[in-house]
């Protein structure tokens, strides 16, 4: 049986012919988490974006379900994919629940709107992540870490079966970063498959699962994160000395800068 | 296993959800219900306005005559008005009110449809050339020293070779890009003010510049039922497809990003949307001449009042605007003992009402 995401020898340039993705492959199934790391401009967003198809490879495939996403409909992709951007910008003072509704887009035709069961099941999910207090304000008067969780409620409505998080945490404070990862935990314990990028390598190690380490190469070294975190690695890759120490107080490892 | 609906965060939202959800079954959408409501005060309201719009002018008919009239159209009714009543209300003012329906609601619907798909509010319906276009083909049929029907024909044609030159930019960029697709239309504009500036400085300065200049301020004084028979078809099918899918509007509203990222076939749904207010466009200035500020507020008016979801907000914007044309026309042609272009008149309320938003606005502009 197909996974559900192939990777397979993905190439990306833009037009200075610079080579962004260079021969990277990797899989997911349904409930995996996968953490890609890596320094600013390596391309971690790229591929996201080559994974939803709002960019085309240069060569290589990508496979959702065993089906080319060249060869999908961007309603088919959706329906399989739901992508949370870095932000979400908007122009008109939708309510939450409006903006939330949005989420049907890709089981609604041109001509359609949602109807009755398409408003339940975003109620449903306003009220099963405790957003009611906020659901009738308009979206544009709302905090950042308000409209990460309306995102993400959207994603929900959506119905993917992957759902991808273009640095969800960057925004956010300390304690609405832990709330997000949370979140994300909780998705992947659903059965959702989550693909995370991230500067931060301990958010690798609290989600656990799988990560993949990005170069500015465009290669990309994938494993589990017990095995892909390795100091030298992680030190190389961000130009600065990093540890990965076991810190008895939490009971985990961690991952900490040795000095400035 | 996977079921977003069956996603428990915590128990006390479950049970909220579980409550709701037996509450809404059995009631209809809050949303459904008071569009519904507002559709029917405002469709009343135009219908109040055109019946008002009947009986004042030079020639006052009793709004009670004005009635009657309209009622004998479809049932016998003893006739207690005498020709000329019947002549004014249906032949002098009827065309006029019909116009002025199709033509304000046909420019604030593509007004309220671009601003969407442009994610930006200040839009107008000329933001792709349309209404330049039209001005150009007009200009050369009065040139060309044609009659009233060929004049709307070439300024129809005129506004839809605007867009097309409008597209064709992006397309020889191979940019799809929304900022690819504006600035091209602000090319075309520019150009098409040009043609239009040359066609003027040609032009006769007794007659041909006069009609050149009085048809860019709007009237709808000389439109007939065969230039709405003609032009009526267009403005209801491309209305009727852009009010099918003013909901996808929101979902345009986004962002291009955003709207690909929700399964939306952009080219398809933003062509779509593109044809109809282009078509709308340009079938409401052919029967008018430009008639500016329409499509830029009134949208805005219809905001305040219904929000921003474009469900609510295209049918709102199309009936607020057709009462309100109905209002300028009448009073274009009462206020004076002459006729007052519609440019005019819109311009001394579109203005002061902009500056109003503005002020209003201030804190987050």
């Amino acid at each position: 049986m197909a996974a559900l995401l192939e990777v397979n020898n993905a190439c990306f340039a833009y037009q200075d012919k610079r080579l962004i993705l260079n021969n990277v492959s990797f899989s997911i199934e349904k409930g995996d988490i996968f953490t890609i790391l890596g320094p600013n401009g390596s391309g971690k967003s790229t591929l996201l974006n080559c994974i939803t198809h709002l960019y085309s490879l240069t060569a290589g495939e990508i496979l959702i379900d065993g089906k080319d996403v060249n060869h999908m409909s961007p309603s088919q992709i959706a329906q399989k994919i739901a992508y949370l951007p870095q932000s979400t910008l908007v122009t008109y003072g939708y309510s939450v629940r409006e903006f939330i509704v949005m989420g049907r887009a890709p089981h609604l035709g041109i001509f359609s709107k949602p109807k009755q069961e398409d408003y339940m099941l975003a109620d449903e999910t306003i009220a099963m992540m405790n957003l009611t207090h906020f659901a009738h304000k308009p979206v544009t008067h709302i905090s950042g870490g308000e409209r990460q969780l309306a995102s993400i409620a959207r994603a929900i409505v959506q119905k993917p079966e992957l759902i991808l998080f273009d640095e969800p945490t960057s925004a956010l404070d300390y304690g609405n970063q832990m709330k997000a990862l949370r979140m994300i935990k909780r998705l992947s314990e659903e059965g959702y498959a989550v693909i995370m990028t991230s500067h931060n390598p301990d958010h690798a190690i609290l989600l656990g699962g799988a990560a993949g380490v990005l170069s500015r190469t465009g290669q990309m070294e994938t494993g589990s994160v017990d095995e892909i975190l390795e100091q030298e690695r992680l030190s190389e890759l961000y130009g600065t000395k990093l540890q990965i120490v076991y810190v008895n107080e939490i009971a985990r490892v961690a991952c900490l800068p040795e000095s400035l | 296993m996977r079921n977003a609906s069956a996603t428990i965060y915590c128990e006390q939202g479950r049970k909220e959800a579980m409550h709701n959800k037996g509450a809404i079954k059995t009631r209809k959408l809050p949303q459904d219900r008071s569009l519904g409501r507002i559709m029917l005060v405002l469709s009343l309201g135009v219908m109040v306005l055109a019946i008002a719009a009947l009986a004042l002018g030079r020639y006052y008919v009793s709004l009670e005559e004005v009635v009657r009239i309209l009622g004998s159209q479809v049932w016998p009714l003893e006739q207690t008005w005498d020709q000329t009543m019947h002549d004014v209300v249906m032949n002098l003012r009827m065309p006029r009110v019909v116009a002025a329906v199709l033509v304000g609601g046909a420019l604030s619907l593509a007004g309220a449809t671009y601003q969407g798909m442009f994610e930006n509010p200040l839009v107008s319906p000329d933001i792709l050339g349309v209404s330049s276009g039209a001005c150009v083909g007009a200009a050369g049929a009065i040139l060309l020293g044609l009659g009233n029907a060929q004049i709307q024909v070439f300024a129809f044609f005129g506004g839809l070779a605007a867009v097309s030159l409008t597209l064709l930019i992006p397309f020889l960029m191979r940019r799809k890009s929304t900022i690819a697709l504006v600035l091209s239309g602000v090319i075309v504009g520019g150009f098409m003010m040009s043609i239009l500036g040359l066609m003027k400085y040609i032009a006769d300065p007794e007659t041909e510049l006069a009609d050149m200049v009085y048809w860019q301020l709007g009237s709808i004084a000389k439109v007939t039922y065969d230039n709405l028979f003609n032009i009526a078809p267009i403005i209801i099918i491309s209305g009727m497809v852009l009010i099918m899918m003013r909901w996808r509007i929101n979902i345009l509203s986004l962002g291009e990003e955003q709207a690909r990222l929700l399964g939306v076939n952009l080219q398809l749904e933003r062509g779509v949307a593109i044809i109809c207010a282009t078509l709308l466009t340009a079938s409401a200035v052919c029967l008018s001449g430009t008639v500016g500020w329409i499509g830029l507020i009134m949208p805005h008016i219809a905001r305040m009042v219904v929000g921003n979801d474009n469900v609510r907000l295209l049918p709102a914007a199309t009936l607020m605007s057709a009462g309100f044309l109905i209002i300028i026309d009448t009073a274009a042609r009462t206020l004076t003992g002459g006729e007052l272009p519609l440019g005019i008149l819109t311009g001394f309320i579109g203005a002061p009402f902009f500056a109003w938003i503005l002020i209003k606005q201030r804190g987050i502009i």
